[in-house]
């Protein structure tokens, strides 16, 4: 492409800007661990629950058992997956454009000859890029590892259908992260806003439980949500736990909330750009 | 270079309301302020002009500024700028033109001077024997080596503006807007930043549109000027035009003499005979006559005071250009007063520049 060497400074901008701040990041990334790993004990309960009303014993029961087509590696497997997910739709977009709004730096950017999207979208990149190689790739060595050990391991289609389906949440957790951050030029309340919204979105992503634990008429719902196409589908994807038409459908959809936060996003900048008003100065 | 016509920008703000109460209920409200900051204004600039465009604080500068370089869409009106609608065309004529706003930095805050203007290089894709040449121009006017590799953070103000100056010049910029460049700077950092500004302009023939209220800036830089009072044009015409129209007001300053023991009461009567409203006093170590240049020539004023009195060397002073920008303003708002119903308290804002 054509003038991506303009775009590519941004990246390493912020690349190095991270590895400036790599004790905040570190703290962010410990922080980030905490839910996978309590999550990891109490699944390991639950598992060793159910495995002792199947009857058999409480340690060994684990292995054999299956919830909602889980199997305890499986869990484990997902769990980590969704760290290395979480690793590519970290990056807060959004709220680099709200402080860009709020301080009126905006202006100055405005001012050069960079496409505003493309360009917050290579910073973006930094971020990710610097995240999945302190997280995200140590996790998918863990998710092999485990996977592994229980013959588990996912298949070349899964990898490539999981990559492709990563790829397409990380373009949409940008487009819907860069629309959220447009919402800076219309309300004063982004905190607010962006709390609301982390919560949803861990919940109605499958972050925090695997959407098969749903029950079947709220699981059909929200799997037509753009969250579930940011961490449950390219798990479900890689883990091969899906199949033929359910997983095509998974992936129809994400690739549909793709586009269409992508038009949104072109769409809310070009409208809100003409009513910009720029703070300061 | 320049058309700007019938320019107009309202701001919309949610209203807001006093007190937490107040916050809660401003989240709430559907009820907005509008502010019009710039109305209808419209001027031309011609190629390799240096413009002073000079306003109070809040009178709307930096609002047309924004609106010129593409930031702002106007509320009504239009701009082009070398044929092209900048915020039509945002792209094309943000890699034309150079911005500085002086209260805020477009360097990347942690990273070293050099640093940030190479991602400029390549942000504007310039070729590098040229940034190497421009980098050793801009390196002679704005001595930039003593802080080339400090991080932007931990520079002077003063040198963050110079670092400033050289990132907008980078790519060589058909049209330089400057909004405010000297603000809070020292009386020496002014100087180089003028001097970059002139050398600027002579070499390369830069359009440069300078916002200021030092009007310091203005006398040493622009022959053209454009004066706004609270979003409305006030005066447009070349500095030369705006003293004769109304800086006719002359002071002489002398040393004499006898200083002491020199009574100025006849001198002043005697100058009062050539022009009722002047007048002779001491002042300090000085003797100081005022009067209208288009009541009575300097000659003739001269000779009165060297008739009176051993004159050691004398100064003769223009009215300050402050004053002349007060009386504009204070005239557009008399006007404003007395011809259409703009709310407004003149004597509340006069003399605020
Ligand atoms: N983003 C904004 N929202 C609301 N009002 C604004 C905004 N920016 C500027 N204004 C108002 O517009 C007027 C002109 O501001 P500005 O152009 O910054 O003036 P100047 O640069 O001449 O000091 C001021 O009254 C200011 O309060
Ligand atoms: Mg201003």
């Amino acid at each position: 492409m054509a003038g991506l060497r303009r775009y590519l400074a941004f990246t390493r901008n912020s690349f190095a800007r991270i590895l400036s701040y790599r004790a905040t990041v570190l703290m962010y990334v410990l922080g980030g661990m905490t839910q996978p790993l309590i999550l990891f004990f109490l699944w390991r309960a639950v598992f060793a629950g159910a495995g002792a009303a199947e009857g058999g014993t409480a340690a060994g029961g684990a292995a054999g058992t299956v919830i909602n087509g889980f199997s305890f590696p499986q869990m484990v497997g997902y769990l980590l997956f969704t760290v290395l997910a979480g690793s590519l739709i970290y990056g807060n977009a959004d709220e680099v454009i709200a402080n860009e709004v709020m301080d009126g730096s905006i202006a100055m950017n405005l001012a050069r000859p960079l496409d505003y999207r493309r360009r917050i979208f290579f910073d973006h990149l930094g971020e990710v890029l610097y995240n999945f190689i302190a997280i995200g790739l140590p996790a998918l060595a863990l998710v092999f590892v485990v996977l592994g050990s229980a013959g588990r391991f996912p298949s070349a289609a899964n990898l490539a259908l999981g990559a492709l389906s990563l790829a397409m949440a990380f373009f949409l957790n940008f487009y819907y992260r860069f629309s959220l951050g447009l919402m800076a030029m219309v309300t004063t309340n982004m905190w607010g806003l962006t709390r609301l919204e982390a919560v949803v979105a861990n919940f109605l992503s499958g972050a925090l439980i695997p959407l098969a634990f749903f029950p079947v008429w709220a699981r059909e719902a929200v799997q037509f949500l753009p969250y579930a196409s940011l961490v449950y589908a390219p798990a479900m994807a890689f883990l091969g736990m899906l199949r033929g038409a359910e997983l095509l459908r998974l992936l129809a959809v994400q690739a549909a909330w793709v586009l269409a936060f992508r038009a949104l996003s072109g769409a809310a900048w070009r409208g809100l750009t003409r009513r910009l008003a720029i703070n300061g100065g | 270079m320049i058309r700007v016509d019938g320019l107009c920008k309202t701001f919309k703000a949610p209203k807001r309301f006093p007190g937490l109460r107040g916050a809660v209920k401003g989240l709430f409200s559907r009820e907005y302020t509008y502010t019009t900051a710039v109305d209808d204004v419209s001027f031309r600039i011609a190629e390799g002009e240096v413009v002073g465009y000079i306003g109070a604080n809040g009178a709307g500068k930096s609002t047309t500024i924004k609106m010129m370089t593409g930031i702002l869409t106007p509320s009504a009106g239009r701009v082009t700028v070398a044929g092209v609608v900048p915020y039509e065309n945002r792209m094309l004529n943000a890699s034309r033109i150079g911005v500085v706003f002086g209260q805020r930095t477009q360097l990347w805050w942690d990273l070293p001077v050099s640093e940030s203007l190479s991602l400029l290089r390549d942000i504007y894709e310039v070729k590098p024997a040229e940034y190497q040449e421009r980098l050793a121009f801009l390196n002679g006017v704005l001595e930039l080596d003593e802080f080339m590799m400090s991080p932007v953070r931990t520079l002077s103000l003063g040198q963050r503006m110079r670092a400033d100056l050289a990132a907008s010049l980078i790519h060589r910029p058909k049209v330089l807007y400057l909004d405010e460049p000297t603000i809070g700077l020292d009386a020496i950092v002014k100087e180089r930043v003028r001097g970059a500004v002139k050398e600027l302009n002579r070499s390369y023939g830069t359009t440069i549109v300078l916002t200021t209220h030092d009007l310091a800036d203005i006398e040493e830089l622009c022959r053209h000027i454009i004066v706004i009072d609270r979003g409305r044009k006030v005066y447009d015409g070349t500095l030369p035009e705006l003293r004769a129209a109304y800086g006719r007001g002359r002071t002489i300053r002398a040393h004499i003499a006898g200083f002491a023991s020199f009574d100025p009461a006849a001198l002043d009567a005697a100058l009062k005979a050539l022009d009722p409203g002047a007048s002779a006093r001491k002042e300090a170590d000085e003797l100081v006559a005022r009067f209208d240049a288009s009541a009575t020539g300097i000659a003739k004023v001269v000779q009165a005071l060297m008739a009176a009195c051993e004159i050691a060397d004398y100064t003769v002073e223009e009215t300050p250009i402050e004053d002349i920008v007060k009386r504009i303003y204070a005239e557009a708002r008399r006007d404003v007063v007395a011809g259409d119903s703009v709310a407004g308290d003149p004597a509340a804002a006069a003399g605020r520049i």
